[in-house]
């Protein structure tokens, strides 16, 4: 290893890192721009793997020590493009660069949203993702950020989602108006644009401005993650946009969000006291945002609606431990790290497990052509390993042991409980958020045990649904990757909870002493209990085999069982519902048609956030929309055109800041 | 009993003349077919008060239905349709009344019936669809041990959207054997039609066969007694059962303690637990000793004070209260327009009795109350039934009181013609009809008061949730087994 | 820890595994005792039980490997948490009971079982799984919430056995309004959680009416007699949990023979104790409407919420 203490050789490693990861997806943003052809698109995407491949060694580069900064030697106005990895942010780019390029294999093998255009776009995605993970100076960050956006977009496309679309483009740059602002009050303030020399700026700005700024960066980037107001998109945009879409912008942009935000609450800004009060309402705020979205996540009719209210939930949860741990950081640090490492973990773990089930159900929506829930079910008979595949996602999600989803969720509970607070009225906040973290979690269990069971388990309510087409071959490679990190991350999760410590400490300066260990309740204690409920399994199993079967038809009471005898999944939430009503208002509408006594009922949910604020808003939007699109024309040099613009018009923004 | 008044008319205007007969006040209590070659004649039995009135009607092969004009008559007509394959045109629900049978034909028709094969029709989807309705069959094989029926529910979640009712599976028959001479053992089968009403049952098939027969006093006042026995452990039970089905343990276990010290009482006395075998047209089988009396007498009085204990513990439990108020309503409006009767009618405010209103045996000689309540939920009913056990045990008391010593049996001579026997069963109005010619039993029709009950079930579920139709169903304690007759 | 230790340790764990069925049989007794009847034997359940594991299994053909998997997985939880609670002398593996764990394992044994009702394609599993959510989506935090109270008011962690003995060092200074509200609450999820009355009538048979029984629906054989196991185990879990470590007085603290032989007697007359309260309570109640149990889970919810908030405030 002696030759990688060369510092020469360290920066001639780093300019070869960064540039196997951009050249590839480079030239395949350009060879989209060039041909249309299917086969191109394959050759794209493959190099949009390969960079992903790269990037996937920022962690073991970073670790073997290598500097991993770099500052193109392009020099604006206003300042120069550096780039610099530090210990968390290779965390998050090796791991977003594994699920990255997961989704784009599983994008080439299962080729429901193949073609050159699509290809491309993920390739600027994944230069934007990996720009704004490694970003040292504001400008990257933004403009890096805007990429993001835009290309999600514009990945976004398919069929006549204009709609669904605008408003999440709309939203977004509500968000990317607050984080230029922001940003761009810091810079002028630090006085540089290196974001790795921001340092405690908060002293500087006074505590007022800092919690405004901090507001401001958890709101803005809050419109990614879907906090409340602003997850109005996210089903409309799920439900819609290719499937690969919706998995990219709920994992790698996810995680491109909580990684700045954390960066910049705990190091740029960094934490004083005279700041609970914000965290308070980021706490509210996210614990109301988290039991939003598992509410309305029991209703939703497509499974990507469930999983989009799904990532409203766990990002929330995310945002939650963020916020905690500003106020833990003053009374007891090692809590502290703990909370902020769940919270990390948990971002971690969410783009795994959800990425599988993303994939899983474009795999269902690719065989059987059926993208209702309603009309699913009996899959895991004509399709076992993807019923297999997906229930360890479904458990991951649900937080069963020993699956990854339990770790955070356990971490998160021991941090939150472990904590011994100076105030009385800081204390009283324990048992509330230990009380909404509860019912999240057994409420999105439910709806994971729905979105499961009518899938995969009955019998098939359609006709796609009785003979799906067969799985396309090696689309379940990436998903069988994926559901063994998920067990894998749940036995090891100690591994990368020490990865995380060292990022969390360099981050936000916490002495790495006592170890968060001291306060955990047992150390090991994931991959024990993992390892006890192998054991226990295997013994079970030993002693009660399983005995003689025999298959019949269910038991209809001596009646035939008609198609439509089965439990359906609006009646699967309805008691609960029922139980919640003032949240989803009045849902059942009967309606009696011509024919005399034959009635017709239909359950409709609205999402009231929806209906009360967006739609006067979108109908708004929609009228000017409609004239926008009218200079759509559906080519890839146009939307690239508008990138530029659009470009031009962020770097004039940040010029007059 | 004989009819009060008969009249006739062409099948064109039957539904006419029901529907005038009807705002005038009347009510159909019965409707039928007789065969004759050729064609058929449709009877129809309207009853105001005390006044029973028959319409007759030949028919060949169809007339315009009277469901059309009077909804009450759509019951009667789908079997009238199944069974002597006489079309009621413009019906518009003609589903089946029987799902699974042996043979395909026309049982009540005169012509030889084959019984070779299985028919099983498949039973139709609830008329309602939508985002989220599935269906939940139930039965006609149920987990526990009752009769078997079919139930359809549409459901979105717990709230039932809709209930289809179909039963039929215990059709045995009982119309066609009772066809033949007429003979003292008619009884012996009617009894049978439902087994927990024998009484009942046996009641209506004697006051056909004994036409203007002299009863002796005794006899009446023993039939009187055995009526309201049979009533008395009906109540229990199903007020027991309203314990059971509501895990409301403790309860149901007295409940059930109580009946059966009744039960075991009436086999010590009347040698059947369920009272069979003792009503015989002309009187009744066995007499009452003195011992047997004072027996009886405090044995009555014991479930007199059982039933109160009972009620008491329903009463003084919240829980139990709270399961029991507000399920289940059948509205006044919904009970006067499904025509039901009993038990069901009295708990939602119709005052409709027959031991009131047509007295028979020795009821026009007693004084007892016609309860009433007015909610008709399934509080109301139980509440119906416990105080009727009251007004039983006193109607019971008083007959032992002024028992006069004399014969228990006479004879008489069944007249030929048309005649009808009404009772007042646990479950309500009971009514049996038969058309004697020749000394020979030409057409037998019986109608349980289950049967004009039932469909009004199906509106008082509505808007309740799933697990409360157990409880339901309960409450208004209809029998299969007499529907399907 | 000597053999010896770890010898009485298993057979602790044996033996709570093995009085499972006898305290189902023994509930039985006394409700059927208050109803004046017979009853069945107390051992009536171990019967049932090797009755069900001698039957073939009949599996609907629309089951899937989940349906086969569903009892394992129930049985594998409920063996786990049997190794973790404290019965006589602190569980079996007492070094790794962390309390999260086990609620989660609790979520792991529910989440199982709820999908698994969803396996026979009828009306009724559905039903039953449907009706399972409502109540565990409020009594999951309750019980989370009133077990983590405990922990904050001992401050000794997350281990149950650590837990259990601090109170049980504290004697009756432990006896607090956080203690008794915690223990109120736990009570309720008791029951709310085995589904007994009055939140589900354990001995039903209307299709229409049941959540437990009406996940069960489609097992037969092994695997019904797997689930049913699972379902007495819990119960005995439940019981015990709150004999050791909500009023855990009288539990041994040493390994004194003395110590041992209190334990174990005084934990026979708490759950004898307990078993009466459940057998007491489903005899004087009747069975809730499904829409009135949200109302009393709520309650248990508001409890468990109260006993941590004065846990701060008081």
């Amino acid at each position: 290893m002696d030759i990688f203490n060369l510092t020469l050789q360290n920066e001639a490693l780093t300019v070869i890192f960064f540039a196997a990861v951009f050249i590839p997806a480079l030239a395949g943003t350009i060879l989209s721009l060039m041909f249309r052809y299917n086969k191109v698109a394959n050759l794209i995407a493959g190099l949009c793997i390969t960079s992903c491949a790269v990037g996937i060694a920022a962690y073991p580069l970073r670790a073997l020590g290598v500097p991993l900064s770099y500052t193109f030697p392009l020099s604006s106005a206003v300042g120069d493009y550096a780039l610099a990895i530090d210990q968390i942010s290779s965390v998050m780019i090796s791991l977003s660069s594994v699920i990255f390029m997961l989704i784009v294999v599983h994008v080439v093998k299962s080729s429901s949203d193949s073609g050159c255009r699509y290809s491309g776009l993920l390739n600027v995605l994944f230069i934007a993702s990996f720009l704004c993970m490694a970003a040292d100076s504001v400008l990257v960050l933004l403009i890096s950020w805007e990429m993001i956006t835009l290309s999600t977009f514009l990945l976004a496309k398919k069929g006549n989602n204009d709609r669904a679309r605008w408003m999440f483009f709309v939203i977004a740059h509500i968000g990317g108006l607050m984080l230029m602002c922001a940003y761009g009050y810091l810079a002028w303030v630090a006085g540089t644009q290196t974001l790795s020399d921001w340092n405690g700026l908060g002293a500087i700005v006074g505590s007022t401005t800092s919690m405004i700024l901090v507001l401001m960066i958890v709101m803005g980037f809050g419109t990614k993650l879907g906090l409340l107001p602003f997850h109005a998109w996210m089903p409309g945009l799920y439900g819609t946009a290719p499937t690969h879409t919706a998995a990219l912008l709920s994992t790698v942009c996810s995680n491109v969000a909580v990684l700045t935000i954390f960066k910049s609450i705990y190091s740029y800004i960094g934490v004083t006291e005279s700041m609970s009060v914000i965290a308070f309402a980021i706490i509210g705020l996210a614990a109301a945002t988290a039991l939003w979205g598992a509410m309305e996540s029991l209703v939703q009719k497509e499974p990507k609606k469930i999983l989009a209210y799904s990532s409203v939930e766990n990002m929330a949860l995310v945002i939650l431990c963020l916020a905690l741990g500003m106020i833990y950081i003053n009374e007891s640090p090692v809590f502290a790290k703990l909370i902020l490492i769940a919270g990390l973990l948990h971002t971690l773990n969410h783009s795994v497990f959800k990425s599988l089930m993303l994939m899983t159900i474009d795999t269902v929506e690719d065989c059987t052509g059926e993208k209702n829930i309603g009309r699913m079910g009996g899959l895991a008979k004509t399709l076992p390993l993807l019923a297999v595949v997906s229930i360890i996602g479904v458990f991951s999600m649900a937080a069963i042991p020993p699956t990854n989803g339990f770790v955070s969720e356990w971490l998160m509970i021991q941090s939150i409980m472990g904590v011994n607070l100076q105030s009385k009225g800081m204390s009283l906040l324990i048992p509330l958020v230990l009380a909404a973290v509860g019912i999240c979690g057994m409420m999105m269990a439910a709806s994971y045990a729905r979105l499961y069971g009518f899938i995969f388990l009955g019998r098939p309510r359609s006709d796609g649904m009785r003979e799906p087409r067969p799985m396309k071959n090696g689309t379940l490679l990436p998903m069988a990757v994926l559901a063994i990190l998920c067990v894998g991350m749940g036995f090891f999760a100690t591994v990368i909870m020490d990865v995380l410590t060292t990022g969390v400490v360099s981050v936000t300066g916490i002495a790495p002493s006592p170890s968060y260990r001291s306060v955990m309740s047992e150390e090991m204690l994931p991959l024990i209990l993992g390892v006890l409920i192998v054991i226990t399994s295997v013994a079970v199993l030993l002693v009660v085999r399983p005995g003689k079967e025999r298959e019949v038809r269910t038991w209809g009471c001596g009646e035939d069982l008609g198609k439509e005898m089965q439990y359906s999944s609006i009646g699967f939430s309805q008691p609960l519902v029922r139980v919640f009503h003032p949240f989803y208002g009045d849902t059942t509408v009967v309606r009696e048609t011509k024919e005399g006594s034959k009635k017709t009922v239909h359950t409709e949910f609205t999402e009231p956030f929806v209906r009360y604020l967006y739609m006067p808003l979108g109908n708004a939007i929609t009228a000017i929309s409609e004239k926008i699109s009218k200079t759509q024309t559906n080519r890839i040099q146009t939307y690239f055109g508008y990138v530029l613009i659009t470009l031009i018009a962020v770097l004039l923004a940040v010029r007059i800041l | 009993m004989i009819v009060t008044d008969t009249t006739s008319c062409d099948s064109d205007l039957l539904a006419q003349y029901v529907k005038t007969y009807y705002s005038d006040g009347w009510r159909m209590i019965s409707m039928f077919a007789s065969e004759s070659y050729p064609g058929a004649t449709i009877n129809v039995l309207l009853r105001r008060g005390g006044e029973i009135m028959r319409i007759t009607s030949e028919v060949v092969d169809s007339y315009p239905a009277v469901a059309a004009q009077v909804p009450a008559a759509s019951l009667f007509e789908r079997v009238i349709y199944e069974m002597n394959d006489i079309h009621p045109d413009g019906h518009g629900n003609l589903i089946p009344a029987i799902y699974w049978r042996k043979g395909d034909g026309h049982p009540l028709q005169k012509r030889p019936y084959d019984t070779y094969n299985e028919i099983r029709i498949p039973i139709p989807n609830n008329p309602i669809r939508g985002t989220g309705v599935y269906e939940i069959p139930v039965g006609p094989v149920h987990a526990g041990v009752i009769e078997p029926g079919h139930f359809r529910f549409s459901a979105a979640g717990e709230p039932i959207l809709h209930l289809s009712i179909h039963l039929g599976y215990n059709h045995k028959g009982i119309e066609k054997m009772m066809e033949g001479p007429v003979s003292k053992n008619r009884t012996y089968l009617a009894e049978r039609i439902s087994g927990d009403n024998a009484v009942a049952h046996g009641l209506a098939c004697a006051h056909i066969m004994e036409g203007e027969a002299e009863i002796p006093d005794r006899a009446r006042r023993i039939r009187v007694i055995l009526a309201e026995l049979e009533r008395i452990h009906n109540h229990l039970d199903i007020v027991a059962g309203l314990c059971t089905d509501s895990a409301f343990v403790v309860a149901a276990a007295y409940g059930a303690e109580v009946r059966e010290e009744l039960l075991r009482t009436n086999r010590r006395i009347f040698g059947s637990r369920l009272l069979m075998g003792n009503i015989v047209p002309g009187g009744v089988k066995r007499d009452l000793s003195d011992g047997d009396m004072s027996e009886l007498e405090s044995a009555v009085m014991k479930v007199g004070f059982g039933a109160k204990k009972l009620d008491g513990y329903i009463r003084k439990t919240p829980s139990i209260v709270d399961r029991l108020e507000t399920t289940g309503i059948l509205s006044n409006e919904n009970a006067l327009r499904y025509e039901t009767v009993g038990v069901i009618a009295r708990a939602s405010g119709i005052r409709s009795d027959v031991r009131a209103e047509v007295p028979y045996d020795a009821y026009g000689d007693l004084s007892f109350s016609l309860i009433t309540r007015d909610k008709g939920d399934v509080m109301s009913r139980c509440a119906v039934r416990v105080d009727e056990i009251a007004e039983s045990v006193s109607l019971i008391l008083q007959c032992l009181a002024e028992m006069e010593e004399g014969e228990i049996r006479t004879d008489f001579k069944t007249p030929d013609g048309f005649s009808c026997g009404l009772v007042e069963s646990p479950r309500g109005e009971l009514v049996h009809s038969a058309d004697i010619r020749d000394g020979r039993i030409w057409r037998y029709n019986i109608r349980d008061p289950s049967f004009v009950n039932w469909p009004s079930m199906e509106t008082a579920v509505m808007d309740n949730i799933v697990p409360d139709f157990p409880l339901i169903n309960k409450s208004f304690g209809l029998s299969y087994s007499g529907n399907d007759v | 820890m000597n053999y010896l230790e770890i010898a009485l340790m298993i057979l602790q764990f044996a033996a709570l595994i093995l009085i499972s069925p006898l305290i189902t049989g023994i509930i039985r007794k006394i409700k059927a005792r208050m109803q004046n009847k017979v009853g069945a034997s107390i051992f009536q359940p171990y019967r049932d039980l090797h009755k069900l594991l001698k039957k073939e299994s009949v599996v609907s053909e629309n089951a899937s490997f989940f349906f086969r998997l569903v009892p394992y997985i129930s049985m594998t939880a409920m063996i786990l948490l049997a190794a973790m609670t404290p019965f006589v002398y602190g569980g079996v593996i007492a070094p790794y009971s962390d309390v999260i764990a086990m609620v989660y394992i609790f979520t792991m044994f529910r989440f199982a079982m709820i999908v698994g009702g969803l396996e026979g394609g009828s009306a009724f599993g559905g039903m039953g799984s449907s009706r399972e959510v409502m109540m565990s989506v409020l009594i999951e935090p309750a019980l989370l919430i009133s077990i983590m109270t405990l922990s904050a008011m001992t401050g000794v962690g997350f281990n149950i056995t650590d837990i259990s003995g601090s109170i049980n060092a504290a004697g009756a200074a432990a006896i607090s309004p956080a203690l008794l509200l915690a223990g109120a609450a736990f009570v309720i999820t008791m029951v709310a959680e085995n589904t007994r009355v009055p939140f589900d009538n354990p001995d039903t048979h209307l299709e229409l009416t049941m959540v437990h029984e009406g996940m069960l629906i489609e097992y037969s054989g092994r695997g019904l007699a797997m689930m049913e196991t699972a379902s007495m185990l819990r119960l005995t879990i439940f019981m015990t949990l709150l004999g050791t470590v909500f009023f855990p007085w009288g539990t041994a603290m040493t390994l004194s023979i003395a110590d041992l032989a209190l334990s174990v007697a005084v934990i026979i007359v708490k759950l004898l104790v307990i078993a009466f309260g459940i057998a007491l309570l489903e005899s004087i109640i009747a069975k809730m409407r499904v829409f009135r149990m949200p109302n009393m889970l709520t309650a248990s919810f508001a409890l468990s919420l109260m006993a941590m908030i004065s846990l701060y405030v008081l």
